[in-house]
Order: structure tokens, then sequence, then C-alpha cells
């Protein structure tokens, strides 16, 4: 499988879904933490500009509890414009994955940013982003096989 | 398959406009009142210039391309920058820039007359597109295009947009106002001059007919007159609203009539500005409008009223930015933020000085309340304003003076108890998306504030600020792509980034109003530091404004 190592302007790419001829039928990220104000305002905006109608967003338990703290940062969109799912697991639910999912196939990029504003721009974060076209849907199985970075 | 693994890049930062989003509102009321005229469309003699050249070109090069029309419009414009220039030169008055001033190009082109008497001037060597020093303007279609084809489009339609660049006069309106120009210029001479490409300080000269403040003179009156029609609004046939704007220009010509050309206090758009709020002339006499123009001067006032509470916000936010980033403040949410600043210089100490709770700083501010026309006080909101937006002092009596501000603007609602929903109409600004505005801090006053302590109430506004920009500069983000943020979250708390914060004003397209009245000869200019005063021109289209 090639592999380029390259700077991905993660927030820009998704910004320009939106004139993407391929429209997104839905969405599904896994974080860590999260700052809902950003993903509200900025990466479902984003989204559903790109067409996607059901987004989900899976999210540690105890990390998404620190946003109902203040007024600021409580989630306004939630059950409303996508689904926003507290997980629990034995440590900590630590996957960072955004899915992407239209008619013509899906994207995915894994790393280590949080659905967070330093997640998705501040830090230096390795993503590892691949595009899967309908007919090698079937190999999807080589995503969930690649190390952790 | 295809595979990319990297690192993840930062967002560009732009420094970005009204971070706080507290001037879209304002923006919207004097765009409401003046429609048709642009803070960019300084000379009205461009509203003519356009339709004629796009006509004029027409009939010469009917089967011309696209490239050759751009060609000749920039040579068009840099040939009547020039000849405004010269003019500016040979013609000896106190008032130069009614010659050349807010020209097209005329930064670049201004020192191009004055520099060797007898030389050839080649328009295409400022006309060219090229990224040269020389080149008079970027945009590919000239000022014509950047500045006025938008209003001379969709409030006149005047001009036509094609795609291919061309710009097109339109038969109905952009043809009569061609021929209305080409009555008072020598039409032939100018484009054999910009087909030659060169031209002499003579040629110039010869074309003096060109400069803008000629369109006072008899020879251009079939033009005047037609803008006058279109632009000041007399034929409402002509423009989209022409109403609204004709009676706002009735109303700057009653405050000049009433002033009489007395001295000014800040700027004449500024004195106009502060004349409809308290209905003071800037000599300290009263002005009292027309019946009919009152409802268009307590729209004026409502939108000065937004003005000092935008100006206001901006500082409170500039100083709440400067003392996060110095301190170095690790803080988890702009709840925290908020409470945080009014521990620390200067909240801290102005808290100290003020009484304890909202409601009694309230009342403080109602029973020393100047009235709205003692101007000269220095707790009017004229005098607030001022030290709001000094940036070069101290920062305490600034952040005093915007918390004043706020406060006098609660317990003040004269001249005229308005909202946006009165001013615009439904749905003309999405308000939910500019949260802090005059409609909002009212009911924020009143249902959060009421019982606050004094340190909560400006816990509570410093942090609607902060959050406010937050969303703001999110929702930019999400629009534009443009990431404007100046408040961050880290991975573990709010960190300061970019530029110090500006206490901007805005500008409502008052000083292009002004212009378009003396290149018009509705108003003439009488001394330094004085307010012009109205012509008989003026005065009758002031007649005209009470009945529309």
């Amino acid at each position: 499988m090639p592999a380029d190592f390259a700077k991905i302007e993660l927030l820009d790419r998704l910004y320009k879904l939106r004139r993407d001829s391929r429209r997104l039928s839905a969405s599904i990220i896994t974080t860590y933490s999260i700052n809902l104000p950003f993903y509200e305002d900025v990466i479902l905006r984003h989204l559903q500009a790109a067409g996607s109608r059901l987004n989900v967003v899976l999210v540690d338990a105890g990390e998404l509890a620190k946003s109902f703290l203040d007024e600021s940062t409580c989630p306004r969109r939630a059950g409303r414009d996508y689904l926003l799912l507290p997980m629990r697991a034995g440590g900590a639910f630590h996957p960072k994955i955004i899915a992407l999912f239209s008619d013509a196939g899906m994207r995915i990029a894994v790393g280590s940013h949080n659905l967070t504003e330093a997640g998705c721009g501040r830090n230096p974060i390795v993503c590892w982003q691949i595009s899967v076209s309908r007919e090698v849907r079937s190999n999807l199985q080589c995503a969930t096989d690649c190390p952790h970075v | 398959m295809v595979a990319l693994v990297g690192w993840i890049e930062q967002p560009k930062y732009k420094k970005g406009l009204d971070p706080l989003g507290v001037q879209q509102p304002c923006i919207a009321v004097y765009s409401a009142l003046l429609p048709g005229i642009t803070n960019v469309t300084n000379r009205i003699a461009y509203y003519g210039f356009g339709p004629w050249f796009s006509w004029s070109f027409a009939q010469r090069y009917p089967e011309a391309k696209p490239s050759e029309f751009i060609e000749m419009l920039r040579r068009a414009e840099v040939f009547s920058a020039l000849i405004g220039a010269r003019h500016a030169l040979k013609t000896p008055d106190d008032f130069p820039d009614q010659h050349d001033g807010a020209l097209v190009g005329i930064d670049t082109l201004q020192s191009v007359v004055s520099q060797g008497a007898n030389k050839l001037i080649r328009l295409s060597y400022y006309a060219t597109l090229e990224d040269v020093p020389q080149r008079y303007f970027k945009n590919r279609r000239g000022g014509l295009g950047q500045y006025y084809l938008g209003v001379l489009r969709d409030e006149y339609r005047l001009l036509g947009d094609h795609k291919n660049g061309v710009i097109d006069f339109t038969i109905e309106r952009g043809k009569p106002m061609a021929e209305a120009v080409a009555a008072g210029v020598d039409s032939d001479r100018f484009f054999r001059s910009i087909e030659a490409d060169k031209v002499s300080l003579a040629d110039l000269d010869s074309l003096s007919c060109f400069c803008p403040c000629q369109l006072r003179t008899k020879t251009r009156q079939a033009e005047r007159a037609l803008l006058l029609d279109t632009v000041v609004g007399q034929r409402p046939d002509l423009s989209e609203s022409p109403e609204i704007r004709l009676r706002s220009i009735g109303l700057i010509i009653d405050f000049f009539r009433a002033a009489d050309g007395c001295e000014f206090c800040f700027s004449p758009d500024t004195d106009f500005l502060v004349a409809c709020y308290s209905r003071v002339l800037p000599n300290g006499q009263p002005w009292l409008p027309a019946p009919s123009h009152v409802a268009t001067a307590n729209v004026w006032a409502f939108y000065w009223r937004g003005e000092l509470l935008s100006l206001a916000m901006q500082r409170l936010f500039r100083e709440a930015l400067l003392q996060i980033d110095s301190h170095g403040a690790r803080l988890q949410s702009v709840e925290a933020a908020g409470q945080w600043c009014t521990s620390i210089e200067p909240f801290s100490e102005i808290i100290r000085q003020k009484p304890k709770t909202y409601d009694d700083l309230l009342a403080n501010t109602k029973a020393k309340l100047p009235s709205l026309a003692d101007i000269g006080n220095a707790r009017h909101e004229v005098h607030l304003r001022e030290k709001v937006t000094d940036v070069s002092g101290d920062a305490l009596p600034a952040v005093d003076a915007a918390i004043q501000l706020i406060f006098t603007l609660l317990v003040r609602t004269q001249p005229a108890l308005l909202n946006f929903e009165k001013v615009l109409g439904m749905n003309q600004i999405r308000l939910e998306n500019y949260p802090i505005n005059l409609d909002s801090i009212a009911s924020r006053a009143r249902m959060r504030w009421h019982a606050m302590t004094l340190k909560d109430c400006m816990a509570d506004v410093l942090c609607w600020i902060l959050a406010t920009h937050r969303q703001v500069a999110l929702r930019k983000l999400a629009q534009s792509g443009d990431d404007t943020r100046r408040l961050r979250m880290g991975e573990e708390a709010l960190y300061v980034y970019g530029d110090t914060v500006d206490v901007a004003r805005t500008a409502p397209r008052l000083r292009s109003t002004l212009r378009f009245l003396h290149d018009l000869g509705l108003t003439r200019p009488t001394k330094q530091s004085h307010l012009p005063v109205p012509t008989q021109d003026g005065l009758r289209i002031l007649q005209q404004s009470h009945a529309s």
C-alpha cells in the first residue's frame, strides 16, 4: 500500500468536502476528549454542507461529563442534529477515527486527533487517511488492522 | 484505495474584521439608511462614467473581444484619474480634493502628472495587469469592476455583468445615462487618446471636462440632472430603494442648513450622527428636524446607539484578552475566564470603586445621567466614546468608560424606543448570529443582571463577550475556512492567539454621501474646520425629501 508523509490540513479538507461532487451520506467520529462547540459549529457544519445527514459521535463518557460543567461547553444540538453517544470502556475510550460514508465509497482518518480545537489543528498529530472505493470496501478490514499511532 | 500518512496542519490564521460580530447589526442599519452608496463608491462621477464607457465602447468596437474591453477600460480609468490629478495641479483653489480625491488609482498616478512637463505618458504602462509597482489597480476590471459595479447593477440597474468579464450597460437605464454623459464631454477625443495609448499634459488639460469637479458646470448639466434623479432619488422609478436614500440625504442637508456653516467638533459625518442622537448642533443650539425627517433621524440615532455598544464591548474584549495573555492564566472555560478577569486590574479596581450591585450602579448612573443635549458633559455618551476608543493611554479609564457607556445605554432609551425589527423589518438580519446587540443587552440586563453583585455582573458580561467571540470565530471557520480565533482552547486551557484586538468604528457611508453632495453641487464648503452649507439646489432637494 503506498504511503506518503505529508501535511494534512484536516479542517481544510473537511471544508472542501462541500464542493465535492460525491455527496456524503453519513459520518461516524470516535474520540477520547471533545470540544462540543467546536464539533457543532465547525465539523458538523462541514459535514452537513457536504450532504451528511446521519452524524454520530462516540466519546469517552468521563470526558463528555466534563462538558456539562459549563454553559458554554454544553451540547446544544445533540439529539436533534446528530447522535452523541457516551462510551464506557475498561480504561478509557481512546480511539480517534473519522469515518465518512458516501454512495461512492468511504474515507477514514485514523490518528491521535481528539475532536477538539487542539486535536484538529494545533498539536502536531499523526493522521492516517485512506479513501476506500465501493469496489474495495470489502477490504476495509485492513483499516482495522493498522497499528495505532 | 489511496492512503496518506502525515502531520495535521494548523489552519491559517487571519486577522479578520469584527471578531465579536458587534459591528454587523450596525452595518445592517446604515446599509438600510443609505442603499446604493457604499464606503468605496466615493465619487458620483463614476456612476455616469461606467455606463458611458460601456456604451461608448460598444458603439466604437462592436466586434471587440473581452480582453480588448478590459484593456481599454483600464486605460480609460488611468486617463480619467490623470485628468483629475492634472486639474488639481492647474486649478488654484482651497479644495484640490474635489478634483482628484478618491479617483481610482490616484495614489499611484498622482505623481505622474507632476513629473516632467513635456513628456508623453503611456497609459498602458500604468494600466498593465502585470504585478509591477506602477500598476494603477490590481482588479482586472479596475475600480469600476471592484467598487462601482455592484451598486450600479443591483440598485440602479445601470450596468449588467457578463461572465466573460465585459461590463455591459442596460438599454433602459444605462443608455440614457451614457447619452447624458456624452452630451457634456468630448467622447471622441477621449477614445482617440486611449486608443493611441500616449497622452501629453496638453491632452489632459484639453479634456478637463472629465474632471469630477466639472459635474457642477453647465456643460455637464444633463448628466448631473440624471444623477440627481437616479442617485439622490428624485425619480423613484430609477432605483430600487430611492425613498429612504432621499430621506437620509434630506436629513443631512437639513442638518447643514440648521448648523449654518458652524465649526465642527469631530468631523462633518460624526457631528451629523451626534446631532441625530442628541438633537443638538455642534454650536450647542438645539436641532429640531422637520416632522417628516424625525423617523429617519431616530433610525440614525439607533445606529449610533449600536455603534456605542459595539465600541464598549470591543474595548472590554481587548482588555480581557490582554490580561489573560499577559498573566498566562490557565483557564478551562470562558466562564472561568470571565470570573478570573474580575479579580485582575483594571477590572477589579473599577469594581472596587463602584457601587456593590448591578442595581445600585444602574440607579447611580440614572441619577447622574446628563441630559441628552448636554454633549459637553464628561459623562455624556459622546465623551465616553472618545475614552473607549483611545488605545494610546492607560487601560483603566478606557474600561471604566466602556462600563459607564453600557450602563448609560441601559438607562437612556431616548430619543426613540426602537428595536431591530422596527428598524429593519422581520428577518433582515439573523441576530442569533450576532448575539451582542441593542436588543439582547436590554433583555440580558432584565433577565440576568438584576440583583447580581457588580462583580458577578461583570463576570457575566466578560463571559458573554468571550463566548460570543468564540461562537462568531468558529462560525467563520466553518463558513469560509478563515481562522480568526483570538481565544482558543488548547488541550488543557484557553490561550490567546494573533493580533491585539482593535476597537474599530464602523463607517456608515456618510463620507461618500457628503462627497456626493459636494460633487453634485448640493452643498458648498465654507471655511476650514467648518461645516458646509446647502446650496439653493440642496434646499430644493430638502423640500422634495419632505414629500418622499
